[in-house]
């Protein structure tokens, strides 16, 4: 009878100390958010100060931060508008834009007189210096210019009334020289001894002579490039601008 | 009778001293298990005085009421109704019935020991 | 393609962008598209037992001439059957094929320039122009203008 009894009081204690624990937990966890409004105004004030502090400094981070990042991107452009020149002056280079020095070659179309009184002064037309410069081209030259014309991707050769123009100007009358780059000269050379464009120069009563140069240099050309109507491949607003 | 209440004043005791606090978010929760417990505990007093004190029914009921009270609230939480209030009010409604009963339970307690202590003295002095 | 998003920044960017844009359009470094026109060069269909097959077919030279004369009406690049000609490109009719820079390509021979349509339909329509050259020459010519033409990039 005791026994039980013990029991009983232990069963009900046991659940009486798990009500209490359970009171005083609640009792903490509410308690908890009013002990940390329990500054006094000067803490407070003290508190907000070191907050200030923080935020100014990092105010002061984000201002280098940003002072960095606009220093990066001057940089980035600036080295992007040299970059864009170098790139921009290999493309004039390679467009022809510019005066250009290198080994290569002068050809010098003359005129012969093999009767000097009957015979008119003689001249080339378009056609032929069109199949000239094509042979030209075929025995490998890398860069031509008739006269002072610089042949680029869009000269045209044509006649206009019994003159040859180049870039739409005159070449004048022969002797016409043809300063030609090219890397390997002696193939040239070759090359353009037995083209049959030498018969077709002769039936004009004109020749041409080569001389070989260390040095020769080709004007740049100095017509406007307009490309304005020309896209680029499928972006076609980017010609526009 | 001194036991229990001694029981709850160490664990009071302990809980204030652990000094054990949980999250916020469960403290809702807790409150709710809380006052289950307090109804479980005034309706075994209730019982006590009524002297049909059962131990199973104490002690089920405890963790029975506890677990549901905290599964009603969490429950409540997850479907965004308010469903701790329905256990506020039933714990609070049965929680106060239970302490009138006590007390009226007390009251005839009082009057049937001062009854029985006035017949004792008449009889002492008819004795 | 990074020039073309630096092309809506700063002006010096963008003016360094175009030029460049220009240059890559001239040199063939980008491929390009515009409005232009189309001639196609056949070959006499009808060639007389009689006479010469030669005179009848198109030579080099009838594409250097209708290259240069497009070019002089301000052409701003100019294709054969598809290949973009350069300054350097040479052209050479073997028989029925036309090869450009080495490349040989079947006749019909199809010369397409980007450029103002309307110049160019002139220009090559003038008489005693290319066109009577060529039809002097018993060379069917077929001019067709396009509102899109395109040219792919030099190979590098």
């Amino acid at each position: 009878m005791k026994n039980v009894f013990t029991k009983h009081k232990l069963m009900i204690g046991l659940v009486c100390l798990l009500i209490g624990f359970m009171v005083a937990t609640l009792f903490n966890t509410n308690k908890q958010p009013d002990s940390r409004d329990t500054r006094d105004t000067w803490e407070i004030r003290t508190a907000l100060q070191e907050e200030q502090k923080v935020q100014q400094n990092l105010y002061q981070e984000i201002a280098e931060a940003e002072k960095t990042l606009i220093e990066y991107q001057e940089q980035t452009e600036h080295q992007q508008i040299i970059s864009l020149k170098e790139s921009i002056q290999e493309l004039r280079e390679k467009a022809g834009l510019t005066e250009i020095v290198g080994k290569g070659m002068i050809i010098t179309i003359e005129p012969i007189f093999l009767n000097e009184e009957l015979q008119e002064y003689p001249s080339i037309n378009a056609e032929l210096l069109q199949l000239f410069i094509n042979e030209l081209n075929a025995s490998g030259a890398n860069e031509i210019a008739i006269g002072n014309q610089r042949i680029i991707n869009i000269s045209p050769i044509r006649d206009v009334n019994g003159k040859v123009y180049v870039n739409n100007s005159s070449i004048g009358n022969l002797p016409t020289d043809i300063h030609i780059i090219t890397k390997d000269i002696e193939k040239f050379r070759d090359y353009i001894e037995v083209s049959e464009i030498n018969d077709y120069f002769a039936l004009e009563n004109v020749t041409i002579s080569i001389r070989e140069q260390e040095k020769v240099v080709l004007p740049k050309y100095d017509g406007a490039i307009n490309l304005q109507e020309v896209h680029v491949g499928d972006i076609p607003e980017v010609g526009e601008s | 009778m001194l036991l229990p209440a001694l029981f709850l004043l160490i664990g009071l005791l302990l809980g204030f001293m652990t000094n054990l606090s949980i999250p916020e978010e469960y403290s809702n929760y807790l409150s709710i298990a809380v006052l289950a417990a307090l109804d479980t505990l005034f309706g075994g007093i209730r019982a006590q005085l009524d002297s049909k004190f059962d131990q199973q029914v104490f002690i089920s009921g405890f963790f029975f009421n506890v677990s549901l009270a905290a599964l009603l609230a969490f429950l409540g939480v997850q479907l965004g109704i308010d469903l701790y209030l329905a256990a506020i009010f039933a714990f609070g409604v049965r929680l106060f019935q239970n302490l009138a009963i006590i007390r009226r339970l007390l009251l005839d307690k009082y009057y049937l020991f001062k009854k029985t202590k006035k017949n004792n003295d008449i009889s002492t002095k008819i004795n | 393609m990074i020039e073309q998003e630096l092309a809506d920044g700063p002006n010096e960017l963008k003016d360094l962008v175009d030029t460049k844009i220009t240059l890559q359009k001239l040199t063939g470094e980008l491929p390009i598209s515009g409005e232009g026109i189309t001639l196609t060069l056949k070959d006499a269909s009808y060639i007389p037992s009689k006479d010469h097959a030669n005179q009848y077919i198109v030579h080099d030279r009838h594409i250097h001439q209708t290259v240069n004369e497009l070019f002089s009406a301000g052409a701003k690049a100019i294709a054969i059957n598809g290949q973009r000609i350069y300054r350097n490109s040479y052209i050479s009719c073997i028989g029925p094929v036309v090869s450009v820079d080495g490349t040989a390509y079947p006749a019909p021979f199809v010369v397409s320039a980007i450029g103002d349509q309307d110049i160019l339909d002139v220009s090559l329509n003038l008489k005693n122009g290319v066109i009577d050259m060529l039809v002097q020459d018993n060379i069917e010519v077929t001019i067709e203008k396009k509102s899109k033409i395109e040219m792919h990039a030099k190979d590098m």
